[in-house]
């Protein structure tokens, strides 16, 4: 539940997996809406990016808690210490709804803290951090955690990688943005076609990460069996 | 309009959320209620399908299969009668009733004997749910499909020869880990079928393991590869279907190997690495329990 | 504002995708094929619509700062009676769609019409608005949908277009090869912004 069959080699190439070759924004197209309207300057962007990255990865594990204690299937049988006997109790429609809650619960109450302790950051992310609660990227890593069913660990690693993935994207696509103002496009291709073309080269550029497999589990050891092929390769010679 | 500038207490506001938040879950509760039957016989159908493909007993366009012949499912007797010249889609209720008639899901241990749940100490259900994502191959009860005959079901017993049996196969393709089913006739080493029930490869590529031309080539290949003089050395040959890179006629010609291989998928090199691997990890832990089910045939 | 203008305003002139960019997330990768894409049409045509009419229907004993949390439980609420539906009835296409069903609760496009039109209006028009935004989302998807599955795959409807006999021999029977990059995600983005490209120039010619 903890760590599951993860070494701790896996859990890097988890990192790289979500960060880098399935971004959550340019593999998936996660999160779209934000990083459109707010990709202009490279300032907002940041701090756009830092608070996707903090709430996505703490909602993350909350969502893993919510999925693995109350909605998930037999995940009641915890309440079998009081007396009722839960475990078959099927939960699982309720969520879509839960997560969305958890979501905006943990924003707003983000939002009283920064106020609080961060004065100056609660300005300079003004309107945006309501924002992030329809942010399909968060509600997104939630749920693709869940798909995936995760152990603890693998999913803390997943949901921070996603977010620092997304930050990465909406980071590079706002220095483009800022240098593109003295670029000669046609009048139509101006502001959101051009984004949507430069953002399309960036997605089939990050493609070639592909193939990175660190986060592979291996349980068997598969030298002895390489070494079987290379006895049998020989007999291709022999043709009738 | 009515509303503006009315005060909203909080206990109002408590009250409205607790009406909204009770009414929600009202509604989806019964519908999931409701919906739920349905939905777990979706999810069998869509398994069971799956499932009777990989052991040739439901073709690619859902119709019945007898032994390579289409076929129709005789409600009255409860097995399937040939019938070549009509080409009849089968019915969810009837796959449905012969998956549950003639599959049995049972474990095999190191040792290649094999045990029902109950005798293993599992609780059939848990064990599914706990193990679909990383496979059964290496656990020390593994997950095995018996297939029995086209028997009514009065007939059936345990204890008849098998027509077949269907391994889970699991691995990782390009993007995401992937599942699929193999099945085996009863001398445990010719194939009878491959689906790919779960999968993440990309469409047009990768995506490609799931069309029926290619994996109608898998019919009819060995497991165990044989030797360069014909004969198969159960104990030590490797176990397992290559995927090559071109083709087989390219790669291996007439010689042994290619009775173990099907052709490759252009532009889908890792995903083919991912099956090959996929089908040697999975079924490497289950060779003692190949030999003893060969042996069985092969003494009858 | 005649009663179908709510409807017919949101398809082409306010496009939700083209012009107020909205909703872009899910259409990206649920347009690989046009069943798919037409799928999840249905699904936001059906969220946008119901959700709006209800938003509209509790808009005046709505208190003001549990707005947003109240709208966003409605959404979720036919979010998923869509993805209970599409569980029990058409199995195979829910595993196609995965989580981008439940991502339909995040989708910009419900959440705006509910937060600019929804609250403000009664709810016929809210709901004839919910209606005309998402039918202009699936217009944009569907089309995309068409291009990408018929250069991508030769196909409409998983129903395939070009025949066999056009290109194949016996010695080659591969020779006509699809257009990979439109099987790949990112297609959807450089075609998305060619409609945008091909709107805005549209709209101009309107205005001269």
């Amino acid at each position: 539940m903890w760590m599951g069959p993860y070494s701790v080699l896996n859990l890097l190439g988890l990192a790289i997996q979500s960060c880098f070759i399935q971004n959550i924004l340019l593999f998936y197209f996660l999160g779209m809406c934000s990083y459109l309207a707010c990709s202009n300057k490279l300032k907002t962007s940041n701090g756009l990016g830092l608070a996707v990255f903090v709430v996505m990865s703490l909602s993350g594990v909350l969502n893993w808690l919510v999925h693995n204690f109350i909605t998930g299937e037999g995940a009641l049988k915890w309440l079998t210490f009081t007396g009722i006997n839960a475990a078959h109790i099927n939960l699982s429609f309720l969520e879509f709804l839960i997560y969305i809650s958890v979501i905006a619960a943990f924003v707003q109450v983000l939002e009283i803290v920064i106020d609080k302790f961060a004065p100056a950051l609660y300005r300079a992310l003004g309107m945006y951090l309501p924002l992030i609660t329809v942010n399909c990227a968060i509600l997104g890593a939630s749920l693709f955690a869940t798909v995936r069913a995760y152990p603890f660990v693998p999913n803390l690693v997943y949901v921070a990688s996603a977010g620092l993935g997304w930050w990465l994207a909406i980071a590079l696509i706002a220095s483009i943005r800022e240098k593109l103002t003295y670029s000669n496009i046609p009048a139509g291709l101006h502001g959101m076609g051009m984004t949507f073309v430069m953002t399309g080269l960036m997605a089939l550029a990050f493609m070639g990460f592909t193939g990175i497999a660190l986060d592979h589990i291996s349980e068997t050891d598969t030298y002895p069996l390489l070494v079987q092929e290379e006895q049998v390769q020989p007999e291709q010679n022999v043709k009738f | 309009m009515a509303g503006k500038g009315q005060q909203f207490t909080s206990g109002k506001t408590l009250l409205f959320v607790i009406v909204l938040c009770f009414t929600c879950a009202l509604v989806l509760s019964v519908l999931a209620d409701v919906l739920r039957q349905p939905q777990l016989d979706a999810r069998e159908l869509y398994k069971s399908k799956q499932l009777l493909r990989a052991a040739a007993i439901l073709s690619d366009e859902n119709v019945f299969l007898l032994n390579d012949t289409f076929a129709s499912y005789d409600r009255s007797k409860g097995t399937l009668i040939p019938t070549p010249s009509q080409k009849e889609r089968a019915r969810d209720r009837d796959i449905l009733t012969l998956f549950e008639t003639r599959i049995l899901a049972r474990v095999t241990n190191d040792t290649g004997q094999v045990l029902t749940f109950e005798q293993a100490g599992l609780d059939e259900e848990a064990y599914l749910r706990d193990h679909a994502k990383y496979g059964f191959a290496n656990l020390p009860y593994k997950l095995v499909y018996i297939v029995q005959p086209n028997l009514p079901p009065n007939q059936l017993s345990p204890d008849l020869l098998p027509y077949g049996y269907v391994i889970p196969i699991n691995g990782y393709g390009l993007w995401d880990a992937i599942y699929g089913y193999l099945g085996l006739k009863a001398d445990a080493d010719t194939v009878l079928g491959m689906t790919w029930y779960d999968q993440k490869e990309t469409p047009g590529l990768g995506g490609n393991i799931v069309l029926p031309e290619w994996q109608n080539q898998f019919k009819n290949k060995v497991i165990f590869q044989k030797s360069p003089s014909g004969t198969t050395d159960y104990a030590r040959a490797p176990l397992g279907i290559k995927v090559v890179k071109t083709t087989v006629q390219e790669t291996y010609g007439k010689t042994a190997p290619a009775a173990s291989a099907v052709d490759g998928i252009a532009g889908a090199s890792i995903t083919v690495v991912g099956v090959n691997e996929a089908l040697r990890n999975s079924l490497g832990p289950y060779r003692p329990f190949l030999i003893q089910a060969h042996q069985q045939e092969a003494s009858q | 504002m005649k009663l179908r203008h709510y409807y017919t305003d949101q398809i082409w002139k306010n496009n939700q995708i083209l012009v107020a960019i909205l909703g872009i997330c899910s259409a990206l990768a649920v347009t690989i094929k046009v069943n798919v894409a037409l799928t999840m049409s249905l699904s936001v045509i059906f969220v946008t619509g119901f959700s709006s009419l209800f938003v509209s229907l509790i808009r005046n004993i709505t208190p003001p700062n549990v707005r947003m949390i109240a709208q966003l439980a409605i959404i979720s609420l036919f979010v998923i009676i869509v993805d209970q539906v599409l569980k029990a009835f058409l199995y195979e296409m829910s595993l196609t769609l995965s989580v981008f069903v439940g991502l339909i609760i995040t989708n910009c496009l419900v959440m705006g019409r509910a937060e600019s039109m929804a609250k403000n209006v009664s709810p016929l028009p809210a709901f004839l608005d919910g209606l005309g935004a998402a039918s202009g989302y699936a217009l944009i998807l569907l089309i995309v949908g068409v291009i990408r599955e018929f250069f991508g795959f030769g196909s409409l409807f998983d129903f395939p277009i070009i025949p066999k006999s056009w290109y194949a021999t016996p010695e080659h029977p591969d020779r006509y090869v699809n257009s990979n990059l439109m099987a790949l995600a990112p297609s959807a983005f450089f075609i998305i912004g060619a409609i945008i490209w091909l709107r805005n120039v549209l709209a101009k010619e309107e205005d001269l």
